[in-house]
């Protein structure tokens, strides 16, 4: 097919380039320790200063960047394809910000202070509170506007008791965590981190891209896919539960990152001649590649205090696809 | 043997809504059943039943002798073809590639397409004369080009029935007799074929069998001759017509509408 043997080597490249990615991300940071050293004491244990940064710093952030980018990448394109509509993005079904709503209420308890995998734990339960609700509300037979409108009301809900959390954060300090969190970053994470939402990642993955052929056979349509085979419930079940469940991990240990779920899919689209179940891989790679140079990025910039990886994908990512938009106009509908 | 009937099926949409009626339809393998009626008779539903999409309140619908509802998914669409009135395809994919998601009931996930997968396209796209548009954006095709091309999608899985759903709306006559044409052929190929028609002499031109519904019943089920000689056009359509032979087949031409018929009722 022409589209194939337009890019054959897409997904390829693309792999080579998060390897890359990855490897930038773990030798490049404040502490100046040579490659070899940064291997050789990860790979040897010990308690060397240099040891720790590898494990506990560099370790986990460049696995988790490479993680939840590609997470967010992925989920933007099922949903994309789902619901054939280019603007829709992880955070509609609402898991996102029951994760915050989380995460907040563990900055906000002080549970964080004292145990500091409760952010992420309580974050997993907010996401998996909203996919229940969105279950319980929605019925397994709902349309997936029912499905779009829980998630929409969920997300505005959840994002209001943030805003009160906020609104009513014991001092100063405390709101201005809740503030910097929920900017969204990859820094001072450690790999239970990446051991707790792991699992939920890769869980939410596998029911993602289990729906290749269901979202390339939607593309004519909910009867059309139907009458060609389709379990339609099946692929509703799939594709909302494991955004939420995958999505919602993903933002409990990183905050809310923006853009990435929605500009990636439209930056690879073209690139596999539009097909949502070639998109699916290839913009898990484009969301992982972009978020662990994002956050190589803000490692890089000299500011008095580091940037926050959410504000720096939205700063990049907002005019970068305004410039889409306006290149390539009525190719994306 | 026909593959496919709907025996005494009865549809309810919501509460009190009742679409169908005690509707039985069996097309035979090799012949064009059309089925004309009014809007709202109940056309669509029928197709939507009789391709599994949803579940009669009362009757059944058999598919090789077995209840529809008892036949996986993928053999269902392996079996029945639908072509929804008015696909829209959503993404801009290449003519070839929409044909291909024909294939959807024989695709496995996370494999790629057989050499039979591309064979059954090629045919398909060579019997309804699309092979030139293969590479095209689907959506920068005219009416006529898409009509033809959603027709190759159905027909890549080679069905034992097609379902087709006002195939020849919003074309031209070329695109319209084109369409016809191309049923005909399939039928010859030994489908049994519904097509929903709202034009009567197309109907009366291509169908083996006319079989029209009114109001969700079937109001008469027969050959175009018997069905287009009697009263019954004119009375459920609501309309005059006028009928005659050209070539030896015969047209029928709507010319004026009858008084509303509720004051008898």
């Amino acid at each position: 097919m022409s589209e194939r043997d337009r890019f054959p080597l897409l997904v390829p490249l693309m792999s080579v380039s998060v390897i890359g990615a990855l490897f930038a991300s773990f030798v490049i940071g404040p502490a100046d320790i040579p490659v070899a050293d940064l291997f050789a004491q990860l790979l040897e244990g010990g308690d060397t200063p240099e040891a720790l940064i590898a494990r506990e710093i560099r370790l986990p952030r460049a696995l988790l960047g490479a993680l939840v980018g590609g997470v967010l990448g992925l989920a933007g394109a099922a949903l994309q394809g789902f619901l054939r509509n280019p603007l829709a993005e992880p955070g509609i079904v609402g898991a996102s910000a029951g994760a915050a709503f989380g995460a907040v209420v563990a900055i906000y308890f002080g549970l964080a202070a004292v145990f500091p995998l409760a952010l992420p734990l309580l974050g997993m339960a907010g996401a998996l509170t909203v996919v229940a609700i969105i279950y319980v509300l929605a019925g397994r037979d709902a349309s997936v506007l029912t499905l779009i409108l829980a998630g929409l009301a969920l997300n505005s809900f959840a994002g209001s008791l943030t805003a009160l959390a906020l609104n009513m954060a014991p001092s100063p300090r405390a709101a201005l965590e809740i503030a910097f969190w929920l900017l969204g970053s990859l820094s001072d994470r450690s790999l239970d981190h990446l051991y707790l939402a792991a699992p939920f990642i890769v869980l939410g993955s596998v029911l993602i891209f289990a729906n290749g052929r269901a979202l390339d056979a939607l593309s004519l349509g909910e009867r059309t896919a139907a009458s060609m085979g389709i379990n339609m419930n099946a692929l509703r079940f799939r594709v909302v539960v494991g955004t939420a469940i995958a999505v919602g991990a993903a933002v409990s240990v990183s905050g809310a990152i923006a853009f990435v779920g929605l500009v990636v899919p439209h930056l690879i689209r073209p690139l596999v001649g539009h097909r949502p179940s070639q998109l699916l891989i290839a913009s898990a790679l484009g969301g992982a590649l972009l978020l662990l140079v994002a956050d190589i990025g803000v490692r890089l910039i000299p500011t008095y205090q580091e940037l926050k990886l959410g504000v720096v994908t939205g700063l990049l990512g907002a005019p970068f696809f305004l410039v889409i938009l306006l290149r390539t106009g009525r190719a994306t509908r | 043997m026909t593959v496919l009937s709907a025996e005494e099926v009865s549809v309810v949409l919501g509460p009190g809504v009742r679409v169908l009626k005690s509707v039985s339809l069996a097309p035979a393998p090799g012949e064009v059943t059309g089925l004309i009626g009014p809007n709202g008779a109940g056309k669509t539903t029928l197709l939507n039943a009789m391709a599994g999409l949803l579940e009669p309140e009362q009757g059944r619908v058999l598919c090789d002798g077995q209840p529809l509802k008892d036949i996986s998914r993928q053999q269902r669409g392996r079996e029945i073809a639908y072509l929804e009135q008015d696909t829209q395809c959503h993404w801009p994919l290449t003519v070839e590639r929409m044909v291909m998601l024909g294939r959807t009931p024989y695709l496995r996930p996370f494999r790629g397409e057989s050499a039979e997968d591309h064979a059954r396209v090629a045919d398909a796209m060579t019997q309804c004369d699309v092979v030139q548009f293969a590479e095209r954006n689907v959506l920068t095709l005219s009416g006529g080009e898409r009509a033809r091309a959603m027709l190759a999608r159905a027909l890549t899985v080679e069905p034992k029935v097609l379902l087709a759903d006002e195939p020849t709306a919003g074309l031209d006559p070329y695109h319209q007799l084109h369409v016809m044409e191309l049923l005909r052929e399939r039928a010859q190929a030994g489908t049994a074929i519904v097509v929903v028609l709202h034009d009567l002499t197309l109907a009366a031109r291509f169908c083996d069998r006319v079989c029209v519904l009114s109001e969700g019943e079937v109001a008469a089920d027969g050959t175009p001759a018997d069905v287009f000689a009697g009263d019954v056009v004119p009375n459920v359509y609501g309309v005059t017509t006028s009928t005659g032979t050209h070539d030896g087949q015969t047209y029928v031409i709507p010319w004026r509408r009858l008084p509303p018929k509720g004051l008898s009722d």
